[in-house]
């Protein structure tokens, strides 16, 4: 077996890495300065289209679901599929303009996930130029909905269960991180709704805000365990219309979450606990659940991590062990081998001052170019 | 004037096709070089040297050289432009012996000394939104019409206001004073939409030979000049939808105007268009408020003019004139 600087394909597909940088960087400002909230994702695959057309796939589609994927054509039947997500949490209005410094890019979404998608191309475009070929056919698709409910990647997972071996999410946060344990969340939003009123006659009406204030109340005081980490976050709040109106509603986004099944399920129990069963001046409340995110994951010695491990170490990269991303779960929670990667270091994720590290990206994009080689000769390559 | 607009004003998605431009410029046999004029400008000539290159010069063989030609800035420009692998240049360093003034003008004239190509496009350094569009719009008319010889972009200019963008706005030298100045003494000008634009493209052989404002008054300049010696079907303008860039204070764009003023002045009189029998002084005396006081502060605004390239000796030497 080789190591990869002996194999001049392998060390020159390393060395293309370096220069791919400014094609990355690029890409990320042509796909990040597109808008592309949750759902509202066709113009930035438009543009992501017409830059994978350029490129030699074998295949290049929108499937059924929204997702694009082009297809590299291995020797084989299997499969190897890299993703990241076409979305992000954004609203379309605010300013998407990207800025570039000597050690950054700046801009929303730059990282979550335009680099992850960026990478995928350079990762493809680099195998053509080093003139790599592969066993497994190298799938890349650029998913929709990777931020709210999956439906991208269910859709693709569906397409593909019974021929594909891995499943690669890429980030562009988070170098050295490898997600293959996903925990298990729900999403659940609960509404309260009452009559209203003009705030000086009806004065002392029940108010939907001051019900939520009551439920957040008693939601905080439902005992948590540490081990295994169960969370639960109240992550979204809104309601009321004007100052001088008595409240007439109010929803509030929680999400719980959970290392293991049984406390995911118990606190899914005690939450609806406390909205179905609590009365509130007589006011009921509902409670809808937005998205389920299962369990799933795979040991730590399971060959796809420990070719991971061996790539970060050869690379000098600090391995971090996490959960995987929402998307990653999709495929654990079917058991389909996944590992969610992470391209550079960055800063504020899901705020409009993310940012990025450019020098990083390099390391990155190595990692997964060893990856793709490594677990395409199913031995380990290092 | 209504004829030549509707004939030379062009849109740039009419050259999208980036690979046909390339074909084209082979089959010419032509060398495109971009010049990015910079005084400190660390926040957006990374994003302007990341674009042009990646673009246009690996994914599309387009442009074949891509040059920063500084004025000294303070800031990390000349770092930045470095690192990201375009040619950087220090404009005081460039024809020595020719000495060395401040301007954007400065730069541009001794960017046709380092340059190769046959085609020279000039991009602001400021621009927030840059697209590629703004270098194959430009040298798109170029490569398609061998009778065109000079090329300037035009664009909506969003002005920003405290945290708010309105959509237009910007431009207002231009409204104020440029675009009546040339409808009074230059009417054929008068079509074109913004003649303060700082992008353009041109063949060499039109800008090595004319002269070459060191400041504010470059452009105008430049147009009044290559009107007069090739004509007005040798211009052509491109629109390029939208332009973000940072907005001057009013007194800066004081200045400038006086800048203008200046650079109008000379030719129109130069020209026989206008009759002036004193020298416009070169101190521009600006009302200044502060706590209350008003004060005035003066500014000496000198445009000088640089010879045509194509007069100086070592230009000729270096291309072998």
């Amino acid at each position: 077996m080789k190591r990869p600087l002996e194999d001049k394909k392998v060390s020159k597909s390393l060395r293309l890495a370096k220069k791919w940088v400014i094609r990355i960087l690029s890409d990320i400002v042509t796909l990040s300065e597109i808008p592309a909230p949750s759902d509202k994702e066709g113009e930035k695959r438009r543009r992501l289209l017409t830059l994978m057309k350029r490129m030699n796939f074998h295949t290049l589609q929108r499937d059924n679901f929204g997702n694009l994927i082009g297809v590299r054509k291995g020797r084989g039947n299997r499969k190897t599929i890299f993703t990241a997500h076409l979305d992000t949490v954004f609203h379309e209005k605010i300013d998407h303009t990207v800025r570039i410094t000597a050690e950054r890019v700046y801009g929303p979404g730059v990282g979550d996930d335009s680099l992850g998608i960026a990478s995928m191309l350079a990762l493809s475009k680099i195998l053509d130029e080093a003139k790599i070929d592969t066993d497994n056919d190298l799938i890349f698709a650029a998913t929709v909905r990777g931020e709210t409910d999956f439906y991208g990647m269910r859709g693709l997972m569906e397409t593909y269960k019974n021929e594909v071996d891995y499943v690669i999410p890429v980030e562009g946060h988070g170098l050295g991180r490898l997600g293959f344990v996903s925990v298990g969340k729900i999403r659940l939003r609960i509404n309260s709704q009452v009559k209203g009123g003009e705030s000086l006659t009806e004065f002392g009406r029940s108010n939907a805000i001051v019900v939520m204030n009551k439920v957040i109340n008693q939601l905080l005081s439902i005992g948590l365990p540490i081990e295994p980490k169960t969370t639960l976050n109240l992550g979204v709040i809104e309601g009321g219309i004007a100052y001088n109106t008595v409240a007439p509603n109010c929803s509030l986004g929680v999400e719980i979450s959970s290392e293991q099944r049984e406390p995911l399920l118990r606190l899914h129990h005690e939450v609806s606990e406390v909205i179905y069963n609590a009365e509130y001046n007589g006011v009921r409340l509902d409670m809808e659940e937005l998205s389920r995110c299962p369990i799933g994951g795979i040991p730590k010695n399971h060959p796809m991590v420990k070719t991971a491990i061996k790539i970060h170490k050869f690379l000098g990269i600090e391995t971090s062990y996490g959960v995987t991303g929402f998307e990653g779960s999709v495929p654990l929670s079917m058991g389909i081998p996944s590992i969610t990667v992470g391209i550079t270091n960055g800063v504020n994720q899901h705020l409009v001052d993310e940012y990025i590290e450019i020098e990083p990206i390099i390391l990155g994009l190595e990692q997964i170019i060893l990856l793709a080689l490594s677990l395409d000769k199913r031995e380990i390559f290092i | 004037m209504e004829t030549w607009y509707e004939h030379n004003t062009f849109h740039h998605s009419q050259f999208s096709d980036i690979e046909r431009l390339v074909a084209l410029k082979k089959e010419q046999g032509l060398k495109i070089s971009v010049a990015l004029p910079t005084l400190n400008e660390e926040n957006t000539i990374a994003k302007e040297i990341v674009l042009i290159k990646s673009e246009l010069m690996e994914r599309h063989k387009l442009v074949d050289e891509l040059a920063v030609i500084d004025s000294g800035s303070s800031d990390d420009t000349r770092e930045i432009s470095n690192r990201f692998k375009a040619d950087v240049y220090l404009s005081e360093e460039i024809l020595p012996d020719m000495g060395s003034y401040k301007g954007k003008g400065e730069n541009l004239w001794k960017a046709l000394y380092v340059l190769k190509g046959d085609i020279i496009v000039y991009i602001d350094a400021d621009i927030k939104n840059i697209h590629p569009k703004f270098v194959y719009g430009l040298v798109g008319p170029l490569l398609e019409n061998e009778e065109i010889g000079y090329v300037k972009a035009f664009y909506r200019r969003p002005i920003t206001r405290g945290i708010k963008t309105f959509p237009s706005g910007g431009g207002r030298v231009t409204q104020i004073l440029v675009r009546p100045l040339f409808n009074a003494f230059f009417p054929k000008l008068s079509g074109l939409v913004q003649p303060l634009s700082g992008e353009y493209a041109s063949r060499r052989k039109i800008l090595e030979g004319v002269p070459f404002f060191i400041g504010y008054g470059v452009e105008t300049g430049l147009l009044i000049d290559i009107f007069n010696k090739f004509g007005l079907d040798a211009i052509a303008q491109v629109d390029m939808d939208r332009r973000v860039h940072r907005n001057q204070g009013i007194l800066g764009l004081g200045r400038m105007s006086y800048g203008i003023l200046q650079t109008f002045m000379n030719r129109a009189e130069a020209l026989g268009r206008l009759k002036i029998s004193d020298e416009i002084p070169v101190l521009f005396k600006q009302m200044v408020e502060k706590n209350g006081k008003r004060n005035f502060k003066e500014f000496e605004i000198r445009e000088v003019e640089r010879p045509p390239m194509i007069t100086v000796d070592a230009y000729r030497k270096k291309r072998g004139l």
